[in-house]
């Protein structure tokens, strides 16, 4: 589905992501992690074409760079680490915004995007919150709401910035369980950044390790994650407890 | 099971709006320090349509209510509308509230080449294209500048730009100005802006670039409410917001630039009228945008009113009854109305 | 039949006499003080209906809240004119004037008596009044030649400072103003500043450097100066005119028009000459 080869990405002076090649199968989940720095957030930009990159990222075989902003947008949605969520946008109008690559550049909605905006607040559990502004909305309410819209541009990739750096504990398993379900009913293809290793490793299929813009590894949670790899990548002590196939990483004061 | 839609333009506000435009001009009409009665009125415009009716106005009435109040009432009201739409449109693609129209250096811009071609002693017939030449150019310079000077294109930069544009136009005619005094009269007449030598003529050349202007706004209203989740979101959405900021901004700036050329320079409609709509109304676009077209054209029209029948026979410069009577207003509307957020 | 062609020729002359007087204007609103002035002197009174604000000479000129420098034409047209008389074309205000047919007379500033002369005359030929300019005219050359023959030339010609306002704009040898001190002989300090505008802006180091023999002030009534405001200004009080009391206070309005009181500022400078040379001989 995603192929990355020999990419890098220059932002002003510093090389933010070197040489990387990689790649996600279709209705994979991918889990980047990594330290601050590492080149997580770029390499997502980079995919969804946001940042200049050289090399070649292609999804279902076309090239991103080659395509026009409403091809990519139609194949990839992206959900920032921090989206802009105005306070007087109604639920019905942020989460029909997400159909914005459907709809002629200077048209209005047609039904059937009005359709599939309120399928996907179905979906999320806000269909009774349509006409609540943003404002008024909790944070866990908030949430569901961006990924409706995610949901509503009906593209095959969904690429997550720190998904759940903003949640408490409950919240955020609650929406990594609801990304799943997502995943599997639309067979998304899903690439999420992610600082909490533990939970990555529960919930991706698959990790890719980033140190200083490169792969340093690449493979199932089981095989990746040890205590010396993450010690030397995140500089932090560890213990790793392996239970019923999962990896959890616990931090270990010494 | 009511199907979800996005707010857009509610229907009864767009009708009320549209009466006080309505009503302001027919107000402006008849009011003037001549009293021509409101029936003669309409039975001259009647009689003008070829219905058979006869005007009960005399031949000097008649002209005055034509040829000086009708063009006067009529520039108002592009004028106004197209202030205030343009305002809303940079608020838009800015995504500052508190941008208006004259922010890339239209002002300055026109402000110099009405300040040169009356220095020049250019044939009046030459001003507005003197005036709207200087602001195209100055926002062409912003641009220009904003693209050079600033690596990452961002917003900033190009307001940045505007402002340095803007300082240094204001200079240049301020300088070309003092060297010339006996032109300052005729100078600050332009500049403080109004509608009192208003003509027909004023009136054909500037509205098609105001309707020009308008329509594209218009026509851009949904993409401005996508625009304000940021350029990074918009872009990631399809929007390429390089090139549609470019197309609006071109759009706004084309209107504003004709309607300064006619009329001088008129402060505080571009920001005040959009932002009373939003405080009143709605924050989306769909609703803001031609909703600031109406209400500014009404908007300015009353204002010339005021402007004339104050102290009349004298006349207020009209940017000096903007900001008087604007001010209070928008006062009133923000403590009366609670947002949400 | 001779009976019958005298009553047809008194008829046609009394109604070609009455012809001719229809078409002098009857409904004359003045928006300038210069042709009020002259109006009035040429005897054109009565077919005034309406003078401008500052139109305050003559004292029964009708007075109105109408604008010289703001003109509204709504305004103006309210009084019914057929002709208006300007001073110059301000707000368009021509053009506007036209759409309603109203006949517009444009009477500028002039540079010179002459042109104050041809005004006069121009302003009674357009009312009907021909003779009686051409004798007011008359008197006024007569006027002016008899202050200038009289006013002395003293071996040292006598230096002036024409003040318009006190941020010390003044105004050169080639304005009517300095072409009448000109014509009495007294030079003109503003003459020799760099500037090239005829309306330069001095520096008070400058004037007092100059050291004038005699200050007009045209900022009397504007902007209160008289001899002991500018006594105050410091350094002033070196300068032979303040010392010697030698400042003559005209009238701003006097100062600033061209009608037929432009004999008074004449004969107000000459009298201040003729009191410097008698003092210095």
């Amino acid at each position: 589905m995603i192929e990355l080869r020999d990419v890098s990405v220059k932002l002003g002076a510093n090389r933010v992501i070197g040489s990387l090649s990689a790649s996600v199968a279709s209705g994979e989940w991918v889990g980047l992690l990594g330290p601050n720095g590492a080149g997580k957030t770029t390499l997502l930009r980079a995919i969804a074409g946001l940042v200049r990159y050289s090399g070649s990222i292609a999804v279902e075989g076309r090239s991103i760079a080659g395509s026009s902003r409403r091809e990519v947008a139609r194949m990839i949605a992206l959900v920032p680490q921090k989206p802009e969520t105005p306070a007087e946008l109604t639920v019905a109008e942020y989460v029909l915004l997400g159909r914005t690559p459907h709809i002629a550049y200077l048209a209005a909605e047609s039904r059937d995007d009005r359709v599939a905006a309120e399928r996907a607040m179905r979906r999320l559990g806000l269909r009774d919150f349509a006409h609540r502004p943003l404002g008024s909305l909790s944070g866990g309410e908030l949430q569901r709401a961006v990924l409706a819209r995610a949901l509503a541009q009906e593209a095959p990739v969904l690429l997550l910035d720190e998904p759940t750096s903003a949640l408490d504990l409950g919240r955020q398993q609650q929406a990594l369980e609801l990304v799943d379900e997502l995943r599997r009913d639309h067979t998304l293809t899903v690439v999420s950044a992610m600082h909490d290793v533990s939970l990555a490793g529960q919930y991706a299929d698959r990790l890719l390790l980033l140190d200083a813009g490169e792969v340093v590894a690449d493979g199932v949670a089981t095989d990746v994650l040890s205590e010396e790899r993450i010690s030397a990548l995140y500089g932090a002590s560890v213990r790793i407890v392996r239970e019923n196939g999962s990896v959890f990483v616990l931090p270990k004061r010494t | 099971m009511t199907e979800i839609r996005a707010r857009g333009l509610p229907g009864g506000w767009g009708v009320a709006m549209l009466a006080v435009l309505v009503g302001s001009l027919l107000l402006g009409l008849a009011i003037g320090p001549v009293s021509t009665g409101v029936w003669p009125i309409a039975s001259s415009a009647l009689s003008h349509l070829g219905l058979g009716i006869h005007s009960r106005l005399g031949a000097t009435d008649s002209d005055i209510v034509w040829q000086l109040r009708a063009p006067r009432v009529l520039l108002a009201a592009l004028v106004g509308g197209m202030l205030a739409i343009a305002g809303s449109a940079y608020q838009g693609s800015f995504r500052n509230p508190l941008v208006d129209p004259y922010l890339l250096g239209t002002a300055a811009g026109a402000g110099l080449g009405a300040t040169l071609a009356i220095t020049e002693s250019l044939p009046s017939g030459l001003l507005p294209v003197a005036a709207f030449v200087g602001a195209s150019v100055a926002v062409a310079l912003a641009y220009v500048l904003g693209r050079t000077v600033g690596g990452v294109h961002s917003t900033a930069t190009l307001i940045l730009a505007g402002v340095t544009v803007t300082a240094f136009m204001t200079a240049v005619q301020t300088f070309v100005q003092q060297r010339h005094q006996a032109t300052l009269q005729e100078v600050y007449s332009f500049i403080l802006g109004g509608f009192s030598s208003a003509t027909w003529h004023d009136v054909w050349i500037s509205a098609p670039y105001i309707g020009a202007s308008s329509v594209v706004i218009l026509l851009h209203r949904r993409v401005l409410d996508v625009l304000s989740l940021g350029d990074e979101e918009a872009s990631s959405l399809g929007i390429d917001v390089r090139r549609t900021r470019l197309i609006i901004v071109v759009a706004a700036t084309v209107g504003t630039a004709a309607a300064v050329s006619v009329s001088g320079l008129i402060a505080f409609v571009g920001i005040i009228v959009p932002h009373t709509v939003r405080l009143l109304v709605s924050t989306s676009y769909r609703a803001i945008v031609p909703l600031a077209l109406v209400l500014g054209g009404a908007f300015l029209v009353l204002t010339d009113i005021l402007a004339r029948t104050i102290m009349s026979p004298a006349e207020l410069p009209i940017g000096v009854v903007t900001a008087f009577f604007g001010a209070p207003f928008f006062a009133v509307v923000l403590r009366t109305t609670r947002r949400l957020g | 039949m001779k009976g019958l062609l005298i009553v047809v020729a008194v008829v046609v002359a009394l109604c070609a006499g009455g012809a001719r007087a229809a078409t002098y204007p009857t409904r004359i609103v003045s928006l300038s003080p210069s042709a009020t002035d002259d109006l009035f002197a040429v005897g054109a009174g009565k077919q005034v209906v309406a003078v401008d604000s500052l139109s305050t000479y003559p004292k029964q000129a009708p007075v109105t809240k109408l604008s010289a420098f703001t003109p509204n034409v709504e305004a103006i047209a309210k009084y019914k004119p057929d002709l208006v008389v300007i001073s110059n074309d301000q707000n368009h205000i021509v053009r506007q004037l036209g759409k309603l047919h109203i006949r517009v007379l444009t009477a500028p500033a002039a540079a010179n008596f002459g042109q104050v002369y041809a005004e006069i005359q121009q302003i009674g030929n357009a009312t009907g009044h021909a003779a009686q300019a051409q004798s007011v005219v008359k008197r006024m050359k007569k006027q002016v030649a008899a202050i200038v023959r009289t006013t002395p030339r003293p071996p040292k010609q006598l230096t002036v400072y024409h003040e318009l306002d006190p941020t010390y704009y003044s105004v050169t040898s080639h304005t009517f103003i300095g072409q009448m001190y000109t014509l009495l002989g007294v030079k003109d300090i503003a003459d020799a500043a760099n500037g090239g505008s005829d309306y330069p802006q001095l520096s008070a180091e400058y004037i007092v450097a100059s050291n004038p023999d005699l200050i007009v002030l045209a900022d009397t009534v504007c902007c209160g100066q008289s001899w002991k405001t500018i006594a105050a200004r410091p350094g002033w009080g070196t300068i032979a005119a303040v010392k010697d009391h030698e400042v003559v206070r005209i009238d701003d309005s006097i100062a600033s028009q061209w009608g037929t009181r432009t004999v008074n500022f004449l004969r107000a400078v000459a009298s201040a000459v003729k009191t410097l040379e008698a003092r210095t001989s």
